[in-house]
C-alpha cells in the first residue's frame, strides 16, 4: 500500500515534469530567433559587449544566474522548494587593460533578522590586470581554479539539479577567498596554468559534518597571519581537457601566543592543509563524459580537536564520474541542433572522515555515495529545465555520536531516495 | 614555527613549484600546437597572412603585435575564409583554443568553429572581422 501510494507520487511527478517540458519546447519552437540584418552587424560588432581592447570607451556589463528548485525526500516524506541562489553580475572596463568583476548573491531568496537561513554575500569582487593576451593578474576576492565547478558553477553548465556533491563537501564551491592570482596559457599550446596567494582557513571553525566548508573566510574579516598558496595546470588536448590543481595553506589564523596556549602551529603554513585535485573531460558527437577526484589532508586534525573540540579528521577524499548523451546534438534539423536535451546519470563517493586522529569520532554517514540520473532540456544556451532522481547510501550511524536522542525518532537508514526538479538561467 | 619546520616547509613548496615547472615543459614537450602565426598590423589596421600559410592545417591562429586579443583565421572547404576575435562576447575574457572549439575559463562559455555559443553564459556569436583575397595574401581588418 506504501509502495503503491510512493510509486504513484512518482509517476504523477514525472508526467508533470514531461508535460512541461514538452510545453516550453513548443513555446520556444514558435520563437525561432530571427535577426535582421542591422541586429546583426550590432551582434556581429559586440556593441554592447565588456569590450576590452576593441573600443577606447569604458563599458558596463550587467548579467548573471540563478537557479530554483523542488526536492522531494523520500524517507522523510516532505518536500521542499527553494530560490537556491540569484546572483548579479557586474563588470566594468576600466581601460584596455585593466577591468573590474563583481558577483553578488542572495542565497535562499530572503534574509531576514533573527530568522535561519538566507544569505547576502560577494561572490566575487577583484580587479584584473591584462598584462598581454595570454597573461592576467586578479586581485581582490575571487574564487581559485580548484576542480571544476568553482570556476565554472553556472547551473547551465553542469548536469543535475544539485551541484556535484563531492564539489560540495569535500571541495567547498564555490570557494573564495581574498588574495592575488596570476593566469595564463602558453603561447603556442593549448596549456594553461594559474597560481594565487590567498588567506587561510580557520580550523577552529570547522565543523563535523561539513568538512573543511565553514573555514572558509570568503571575503569577511578572514585571518591573514596564515596563508595559502593553490595553483592549476589545464591541458587540453583534441576533445578532451586535464586539470590538475592543488591548495596548501595554513589554518591557524591565530596570533603566536594565543596558539602556544591551544597547542598550535602558527604562521603562514600553521596547522596546514593540503588539497590535490585532478579531473578529466571529453565532449565529442553529443557524448560528454567526466570524471574528478580530490582528496585533503590535515596532517595536525588532533591538534585542532584538542584546541576546538570539533571532531575534524585527518584525511577525506571524494570522486565522481559523469556519462551524458545530448540527444539532439546530431538531429538534421536546425530547429532541434540550437537545443539540447542532455540526458545524464553521475555517480559519486565520499568519506569526509577517511582517516581520523586517535583524539576523533568515527561517523560512518560521513561516508556516502550517490548515484544521479536524469535529464537537462535546455531551449537555448543559457536557459535550462532539469530533473533528476538520486538514490543516496550512507555508512551506519555511530550512536556515540547520537546526543539526546530522540525517543520517538525512526532508526537511521542508510538508504534514502530524492527527486529534484529545477530550472537555472544565466546571462 | 621554528626554523627545522620553516625550512622543511619552505623546501617543500620549492619542491612543489620546481615540479609543477617539470610537468609543465614536459607537457609543452608533448603539446599539439596551436598553428600560431605571429603577425603586425599596418597603419589602416590591415592585416597581411600568407594564404600558403593554410596549405597544412584550414585553421590558424593569428598573434597580431599590440592587438588584446588572437584572431582564430579559419579557411572553408569552398576556399573562402572567416576571421573571429578570440574574445569571449559575455566579459571580455581571452578564449583558450581547445580541440575544434573555444573556451572561456572565467565563466565556461563555449563556441564552436564558426563562433557559435555552445554554452552561455555568452549569448552572441563571437566577433567576425572583414577578410579578403589579395595577391595570395588574406587581408583581415581589424576593429579596435
Amino acid at each position: 500500500m506504501h509502495l503503491n501510494s510512493h510509486n504513484l507520487t512518482m509517476r504523477k511527478i514525472t508526467l508533470l515534469s514531461f508535460g512541461i517540458l514538452l510545453f516550453t519546447q513548443s513555446l520556444f519552437a514558435q520563437q525561432q530567433f530571427k535577426q535582421t540584418p542591422a541586429q546583426q552587424l550590432i551582434a556581429n560588432t559586440g556593441e554592447d559587449s565588456l569590450n576590452s581592447g576593441l573600443s577606447t570607451h569604458a563599458r558596463t556589463v550587467i548579467s548573471g544566474y540563478g537557479d530554483v528548485s523542488y526536492q522531494r525526500d523520500f524517507n522523510e516524506k516532505t518536500a521542499t522548494v527553494n530560490l537556491n541562489r540569484a546572483v548579479l553580475f557586474v563588470g566594468h572596463q576600466f581601460s584596455s587593460k585593466i577591468a573590474f568583476f563583481s558577483e553578488l548573491e542572495v542565497e535562499d531568496a530572503k534574509v531576514a533578522g533573527g530568522e535561519p537561513g538566507g544569505e547576502v554575500s560577494m561572490e566575487q569582487a577583484y580587479l584584473k590586470f591584462a598584462l598581454n593576451p595570454r597573461q592576467y593578474i586578479v586581485a581582490g576576492l575571487f574564487i581559485p581554479r580548484i576542480g571544476i565547478l568553482n570556476e565554472n558553477h553556472l547551473p547551465i553548465n553542469f548536469n543535475g539539479v544539485e551541484r556535484p556533491l563531492v564539489e560540495s563537501f569535500i571541495i567547498p564551491a564555490t570557494w573564495r577567498e581574498i588574495g592575488v592570482g596570476f593566469y595564463g596559457q602558453t603561447a603556442t599550446a593549448p596549456f594553461t596554468y594559474s597560481v594565487a596567494l590567498v588567506n587561510g582557513l580557520n580550523s577552529a571553525a570547522f565543523e563535523h559534518g561539513s568538512g573543511i566548508r565553514e573555514g572558509r573566510a570568503e571575503g569577511r574579516l578572514g585571518g591573514a597571519n596564515n596563508l595559502a598558496i593553490t595553483a592549476s595546470v589545464q591541458y587540453f588536448a583534441g576533445n578532451f581537457k586535464f586539470q590538475v590543481s592543488g591548495y596548501a595553506g595554513g589554518t591557524n589564523p591565530l596570533s603566536p601566543r594565543q596558539s602556544d596556549s591551544l597547542q598550535l602551529s602558527s604562521g603562514f603554513m600553521g596547522t596546514p592543509l593540503y588539497l590535490g585535485e585532478a579531473d578529466i573531460q571529453w565532449a565529442n558527437k553529443g557524448f560528454s563524459a567526466k570524471a574528478l577526484g580530490t582528496i585533503i589532508s590535515l596532517p595536525d586534525a588532533s591538534s585542532v580537536n584538542r584546541a576546538y573540540a570539533n571532531n575534524v579528521a585527518e584525511q577525506m577524499y571524494g570522486a565522481y564520474a559523469e556519462l551524458a548523451y545530448n540527444l539532439f546534438a546530431n538531429a538534421h534539423s536546425n530547429r532541434w541542433k540550437t537545443q539540447q536535451l542532455n540526458i545524464f546519470a553521475r555517480y559519486e563517493m565520499f568519506d569526509m572522515n577517511a582517516s581520523i586522529p586517535s583524539n576523533g569520532v568515527y561517523d560512518g554517514t560521513e561516508k556516502q555515495s550517490h548515484l544521479i540520473a536524469g535529464f537537462g532540456y535546455l531551449p537555448l544556451p543559457n536557459v535550462v529545465i532539469k530533473a533528476d532522481v538520486r538514490l543516496m547510501h550512507t555508512g551506519p550511524q555511530n550512536p556515540d555520536l547520537v546526543l539526546n536522542p530522540n525517543p520517538s525518532a525512526l532508526p537511521y537508514n542508510q538508504n534514502n531516495t530524492f527527486l529534484n526538479i529545477g530550472i537555472g538561467y544565466s546571462f | 614555527m621554528d626554523r627545522r619546520n620553516f625550512i622543511k616547509s619552505s623546501c617543500g613548496l620549492c619542491a612543489a613549484i620546481g615540479s609543477g615547472f617539470l610537468l609543465t615543459s614536459i607537457l609543452q614537450s608533448c603539446a599539439t600546437s596551436l598553428g600560431v602565426v605571429k603577425t603586425s598590423a599596418d597603419n589602416n589596421n590591415l592585416v597581411k597572412i600568407p594564404l600558403s600559410d593554410f596549405e597544412q592545417s584550414s585553421t590558424k591562429i593569428v598573434r597580431v603585435n599590440n592587438y588584446n586579443y588572437d584572431l582564430a583565421v579559419l579557411k572553408h572547404t569552398d576556399g573562402t575564409y572567416h576571421a573571429m576575435v578570440l574574445m569571449c562576447t559575455h566579459a571580455g575574457q581571452p578564449l583558450t583554443k581547445t580541440g575544434d572549439t573555444y573556451y572561456c575559463t572565467l565563466h565556461g562559455s563555449q563556441f564552436d568553429k564558426d563562433g557559435i555559443v555552445l554554452k552561455g553564459p555568452a549569448e552572441k556569436t563571437l566577433i567576425h572581422l572583414p577578410v579578403r583575397t589579395e595577391n595570395d595574401n588574406l587581408l583581415i581588418t581589424l576593429v579596435r
